[in-house]
């Protein structure tokens, strides 16, 4: 039976927004339940029964809603403000980021010996969720240099997460190893030309719009002339979303309320499409089958940051409490992880792993979201930074 | 009455009689700073500055408290986190498109402008975005009251 876009969006938003306000009163995290409310319309539930097929409408909604948080990321920093984020932060961002993505990788392939599968899980294991770590630091007033290095790390690995996921991707679907080097570099530095180019004029007409109503439009039409764009001249449409943010903030100046305001103002929104999507592809077959990989990917995720933090502290010569507990601050992981994961679908290169991968991230993420904040809330009381 | 009183007098007019300096800051202040000028000075708008004298951007009062107390505000927007952990100083968190009149304009029009972008104090600059003096919205309603 044919089912509407529409109809099956539309569904999938109502479920999501009465599951949380469901959520909400028993204190369970509401991407639980928006995952939840997807997994309802999975396969193996109503989707089935109804004969539902996500896959096939969803491509072009997950790429502009990745596109919407790459922007958004993109545009969260400046030259300046990186420079003056300090060593400790950039060090242990690095040493958290390629410490999961290594370990995790390893990991993966010592058990699988399938290291596309590797690199692909390894790399999604870099992005954190500010999200849970800025709620449990809220609720305790933490203060101090540990909490000022965890909300610095849990916003910078995000956009190295980004940058490695468009960077694997390139070399995932790569051609041939003869062509890899030259498809590779117009890939990326053709996605970084075309986001210079969109994030200049972005902010050229950013300044020059004086109805507040046009901005939202104005991004919008930008972030989907850029991945159209992108997809036709085959370049790393993320890639080019990333720099999209980052120019026009460049070009912009200033904290670029104007710009950006308007598509943060969509973040919930992307985060609903994320895991009511991800939910919807659960399948419980494809879920036990990859079990031993939840928590392979899980449990190398964490040693992996905590190590790498502790290395990178070491290097760059942070307080001791920040060697000892940054780590277990940066487990959570959410919504980036899910939508970059559901991209995975819609790769034909990728097809034999796509739908174990996602499992994979799904179920992954939804134990951190559980058990992340008493992590996060561990790191903080340890160093002695929250108000008990 | 008021009506007629307001379509007669100028900025340039209005200024002559009413010779009033905002809040001013340099772009490298620090937003503790531009609390403290705008606590000390009673004002809810602070305009920047560059080095060539010119405004550049204007900054709220609750902008600059939204920034600082942002310890106390459980906001997670990458953005935000990293002016919060970066200290950013007032040309970082400042709009650079701001509201301002210009001499020739009558206060009709200035005081329209104010009330939609939510304004009190309006700066009027020359054509070069050289500061050349400010209009406080509460004279402007004193005066409409006369």
């Amino acid at each position: 039976m044919q089912h509407s876009p529409l109809l099956m969006l539309g569904l999938l938003l109502v479920t999501a927004l009465l599951m949380s306000l469901l959520a909400s009163r028993f204190n369970i995290p509401r991407i639980a339940a928006y995952a939840v409310a997807g997994l309802l319309w999975s396969e193996d539930l109503l989707g089935g029964a109804l004969g539902l097929d996500m896959t096939e409408w969803s491509q072009a909604l997950t790429q502009i809603s990745l596109a919407i948080i790459a922007y958004t990321i993109g545009g969260s920093i400046t030259i300046e403000q990186l420079r003056r984020l300090g060593k400790t932060i950039t060090f242990c961002t690095v040493g958290e980021s390629f410490g999961a993505v290594l370990l995790v990788g390893l990991s993966v392939y010592l058990y699988q010996q399938d290291w596309v599968m590797a690199l692909v899980l390894g790399v999604l294991a870099a992005t954190t969720a500010p999200a849970a770590t800025v709620a449990v630091i809220h609720q305790y007033r933490s203060k101090g240099p540990l909490t000022t290095s965890l909300l610095g790390v849990v916003a910078l690995d995000d956009i190295l997460g980004l940058v490695l996921f468009s960077l694997m991707m390139v070399v995932i679907t790569g051609l041939n190893l003869g062509d890899a080097i030259v498809t590779s570099g117009v890939e990326i530095f053709g996605g970084i030309g075309l986001g210079v180019v969109i994030g200049f004029l972005l902010a050229f007409f950013g300044k020059k719009i004086r109805n507040q109503s046009f901005l939202l439009p104005m991004v919008l039409s930008a972030l989907l002339l850029s991945q159209g764009l992108a997809e036709w001249w085959n370049v790393a449409p993320l890639l080019t979303a990333i720099t999209i943010g980052f120019s026009a903030r460049s070009v912009y100046k200033s904290a670029g309320e104007r710009l950006f305001s308007p598509a943060e103002y969509l973040e919930e929104l992307v985060f609903i499409i994320f895991f009511t999507l991800a939910g919807a592809h659960f399948k419980l077959a494809v879920f036990l089958q990859g079990i031993d990989l939840v928590i392979i990917y899980m449990f190398a995720r964490v040693i992996g940051k905590v190590i790498g933090i502790r290395i990178a502290a070491k290097l760059s010569k942070a307080p001791d409490i920040v060697a000892r507990y940054l780590g277990f601050g940066v487990v959570p992981q959410a919504g980036i992880a899910i939508g970059l994961a559901l991209t995975l679908l819609h790769r034909p290169e990728l097809q034999h792993i796509a739908l174990l991968v996602l499992n994979v991230i799904l179920a992954s993420t939804l134990i951190y979201e559980i058990l992340g904040p008493f992590a996060t809330r561990y790191a903080i009381v340890k160093a002695g930074e929250a108000r008990l | 009455m008021i009506e007629e009183k307001f379509s007669d007098i100028t900025v340039s007019n209005w200024l002559t009689t009413h010779p009033e300096t905002p809040v001013i800051v340099t772009a490298s202040a620090s937003m503790p700073e531009v609390a403290q000028l705008l606590l000390d000075n009673n004002s809810r708008d602070a305009y920047i500055l560059d080095d060539d004298k010119k405004v550049v951007g204007h900054l709220s009062f609750g902008k600059t408290i939204d920034y600082l107390l942002s310890e106390h505000r459980p906001k997670h927007t990458h953005r935000y986190l990293f002016s919060r952990i970066t200290e950013a100083t007032a040309v970082e968190v400042m709009d650079p498109h701001f509201a301002y009149a210009r001499i020739e304009e009558s206060l009709c029009e200035v005081i329209h402008r104010q009330l939609e972008r939510g304004v009190d104090t309006l700066v009027v600059l020359a054509e070069d975005s050289r500061l050349l003096g400010s209009i406080q919205l509460r004279e402007l309603v004193a005066e409409s009251l006369k």
